[in-house]
């Protein structure tokens, strides 16, 4: 029962389940994981049969228009089967970052493809909590013809195999955002806390690039952009919960100790009983977000701190009961218990860590705004 | 499953709202601040005179229908009601009409025979019959149906035996509905009846206990060869677990609506407090400021999410468990990180206690921000993780029945 959606979205949340169950299954993601190059014919699929990079993309630009709480529909089913595609990096952030500069001529150029699941795109951008790496952020200086950029960006998402990718960089006008053309880039594949999402380190070395937007209008862009990954992240948390409750409640059931169903003590129950209050509340926060994405009428900023960090806080617990409920095969790295728990922990960290939110709940809140 | 979507039914009976809000405009002072801003004495003699501007207003009973003196609201529209009142900090009724409208008054619409509808309905209205709950015994508590009060047949009356215990207003009312044992050789669950019974009487007596807030709202109630008429039986003799069960999921709809409400405003004054204070410049004070906000968010989306499955005409399920559990965790939260913010402060309860209207749940709409104040509610909020069902029985509840862990 799902009393905060409607017929349309149910039935929409249904194809996409069915079909990422039949797609991205524990076989394929294992493969993905050990792979050179991430998968893209599956992400083609989710694209063209079932239109997931377009939902929220304006139609000029290839996209469907203004379905921002299918998009979150979207997320959270990914999260349920551990997705760790394009959708991310190329929609989420990229394409939103395009949309919300305004730059035609840069959506007219990108979004089609992105909206069609050919192309993909990642977006860098600068800082971002603590970090002992003294390698010098992107600097971008004009030249006659455009602009060149040097420096470093690290954990890139998909860097290292997207086909655009957007920078942010420090300019004399303050910070922008820029779209490379090609050379000069060095992409460096990271190690991952989360094994089924990829990073990249981008060296930038006098790489030509074009001006996405206005000069100095990366954090207006950026900053609009937070709420909206802020809830996406949020709602792959609850997908990758809900699957996390019932893998581990199933499990309760047949795994038998001292003669009967481990599920029936009170310690494992309750603690069952415990995962489901914390999703049940993610749930409730992201359907509510949905709506409000949809329709306003609330400070998104403020609602998407809150739900994040409720969502990918109580995933990350629930992820760790997991992993603790299964016992010795609960800490193989065959069983997916391990990916929950590697998930959960990077999505409490992308997009803002607790600590950085509640700092910015705090300042609305206590400002007498709440 | 029904169609219905849930958002659209919210977003329904807005008319009905602008009816409601002219009607509190009309009863209320301007200056109205909410009933928690009043003192014990003013708090009781308003609820006297509130209750009867609901009966004249025709928002007193709202769920019961028409032909039997209630205000025959759909669910929509009670909600409604209750999100209003509960914004603007009035009562739906006295403490006592939580047992006598929506419990008992409930109870019987759905079990009594005409009869029992046609003699206890009218009394509850006119406020001639004040209830209480006759459940918790000191030997049954989370087990409810160990209980071991009895009721034997003596010609055409039943004479009761035994104790009752935590009967929140027992002090307040002249009727209890009783859950007594009929049947001491049936299965635990098939031998109860609900009586129901005059407290007028020799048999029965009530003692106040005072609990750890200071506050004497709940009693023991002891019935020594007390006795009620034959046929002041609710449902069937040794039908009694069924009657209480079908009792407690009256109270749903309501409270997922109002105690978000309810639970923001006190979290406003934790605020305001914290403001004039200095607690708010206090990176550690904020942090955790902050964290209750984020938990009293989830309270109204829970609120929210359970609030349309109640309106979209599901029966009470193991939601219920899912919210009670998350408000009374959260209350217990949020007082201790008032007394932090308070500080030493804490140490001296001065100023204004809370009024307490409602029992337990939180401060009124409008209570005093002063440090005895929320010393009380740091106190009595020790009682949301035991009371109606403890917090492990809400958690074997959702693992049971929401999750189908075996017993």
């Amino acid at each position: 029962m799902e009393p905060l959606l409607d017929d349309d979205q149910i039935s929409y949340q249904r194809s996409l389940r069915r079909s990422l169950e039949t797609w991205w299954t524990d076989d394929r993601l294992r493969a993905d994981m050990d792979a050179e190059a991430p998968d893209r014919e599956v992400w083609r699929r989710l694209a063209s049969e079932l239109g997931v990079a377009g939902l929220d993309l304006p139609e000029q630009h290839g996209g469907s228009g203004g379905a921002p709480a299918e998009a979150l529909l979207v997320a959270e089913e990914m999260g349920r089967v551990l997705y760790g595609g394009p959708y991310l990096s190329t929609v989420v952030m990229a394409a939103q970052a395009i949309v919300l500069s305004g730059d035609d001529a840069v959506a007219a150029d990108v979004l089609p493809g992105i909206a069609a699941g050919e192309t993909t795109a990642a977006l860098a951008t600068i800082g971002g909590g603590r970090d002992r790496s003294t390698a010098p952020a992107p600097e971008a200086t004009s030249k006659d013809d455009g602009w060149v950029l040097s420096g470093e960006a690290r954990r890139v998402v998909d860097g290292a195999d997207a086909d655009v990718l957007l920078v942010e960089a420090s300019t004399p006008a303050g910070r922008s955002l820029f779209v490379l053309e090609g050379a000069g880039v060095e992409r460096i594949a990271a190690e991952t806390l989360d094994p089924t999402r990829r990073m990249a380190t981008i060296r930038l070395d006098h790489a030509p690039a074009r001006l996405l937007g206005r000069d100095g209008q990366a954090p207006e862009v950026l900053g609009a952009l937070a709420p909206r990954m802020s809830l996406a992240l949020a709602a792959e948390a609850v997908g990758g919960a809900s699957r996390a409750v019932h893998d581990t409640v199933e499990y309760a059931k047949v795994r038998h100790q001292f003669g009967r169903p481990i599920g029936s003590f009170q310690a494992v129950k309750h603690q069952c009983a415990e995962m489901q209050v914390r999703l049940e509340g993610a749930r409730a926060g992201v359907r509510h977000a949905g709506t409000v994405l949809a329709s306003g009428g609330e400070d998104l900023a403020l609602l998407a701190s809150v739900v994040k960090v409720h969502a990918t806080q109580g995933y990350f617990r629930t992820a760790a009961s997991m992993v603790h409920l299964h016992g010795g095969i609960g800490f193989t790295w065959e069983h997916s218990a391990h990916l929950h728990f590697k998930r959960a922990k990077s999505l409490e960290l992308l997009g803002g860590t607790h600590a950085e939110h509640r700092a910015a709940i705090a300042d609305v809140v206590l400002a007498g705004r709440g | 499953m029904n169609r219905m979507n849930g958002v659209a039914v919210l977003e329904a009976a807005e008319e009905f709202r602008g009816r409601v809000r002219s009607f509190l405009e009309k009863e209320l002072p301007d200056d109205w601040a909410g009933v928690g801003a009043l003192d014990h004495e003013q708090a009781e003699a308003f609820a006297v005179r509130w209750r009867h501007a609901l009966a004249d207003g025709g928002f007193l009973a709202t769920s019961w229908p028409v032909a039997y003196g209630g205000g025959g609201l759909t669910e929509r529209e009670q909600v409604v009601l209750a999100e209003e009142f509960a914004r603007v900090g009035v009562p739906t009724g006295t403490m006592n009409d939580l047992f006598s409208i929506v419990m008992i008054g409930n109870t019987l619409l759905h079990w009594g025979t005409e009869e029992q509808k046609q003699h206890f309905l009218p009394r509850i209205l006119s406020g001639e019959d004040v209830w209480c709950q006759g459940y918790s015994e000191p030997g049954a508590g989370s087990d409810l149906a160990a209980l071991s009060t009895r009721a034997v047949l003596d010609g055409d009356e039943w004479v009761i035996n035994g104790q009752k215990i935590w009967t929140s207003g027992g002090h307040l009312a002249n009727h209890i509905f009783v859950l007594v044992r009929t049947n001491p050789d049936a299965p635990k669950h098939r031998g109860i009846s609900m009586l129901l019974v005059p407290m007028d009487q020799e048999g029965i007596e009530v003692r106040p206990i005072r609990n750890m807030g200071g506050e004497s709202d709940f009693n023991e109630v002891w019935f020594t060869d007390a006795r009620c008429p034959r046929e002041n039986v609710l449902g069937e003799v040794d039908n009694g677990w069924k009657v209480a069960m079908t009792l407690l999921g009256f109270e749903r709809g309501e409270s997922a609506a109002t105690l978000p409400i309810m639970f923001r405003d006190e979290l406003e004054r934790l605020f305001e407090l914290a403001r004039e204070n200095g607690a708010a410049e206090d990176p550690v004070a904020r942090d955790r400021l902050a964290d209750v906000y984020i938990d009293n968010e989830v309270m109204r989306f829970l609120g929210k999410d359970s609030l349309a499955r109640f309106l979209a005409g599901h029966a009470p399920g193991p939601d219920a468990a899912v919210n009670k559990l998350f408000w009374s965790e959260y209350h217990e939260k949020v007082t201790e990180v008032a007394l932090d913010v308070l500080d030493r402060e804490s140490l001296v309860a001065e100023g204004r206690r809370p009024t307490n209207t409602i029992m337990f749940q939180t401060d009124d709409v409008g209570a005093p921000s002063t440090s005895a104040s929320w010393i009380t509610t740091f106190a009595v909020s020790r009682s949301g993780t035991i009371y109606a069902g403890t917090t492990e029985v809400q958690k074997s509840i959702i693992g049971e029945k929401l999750l189908g862990l075996p017993k």
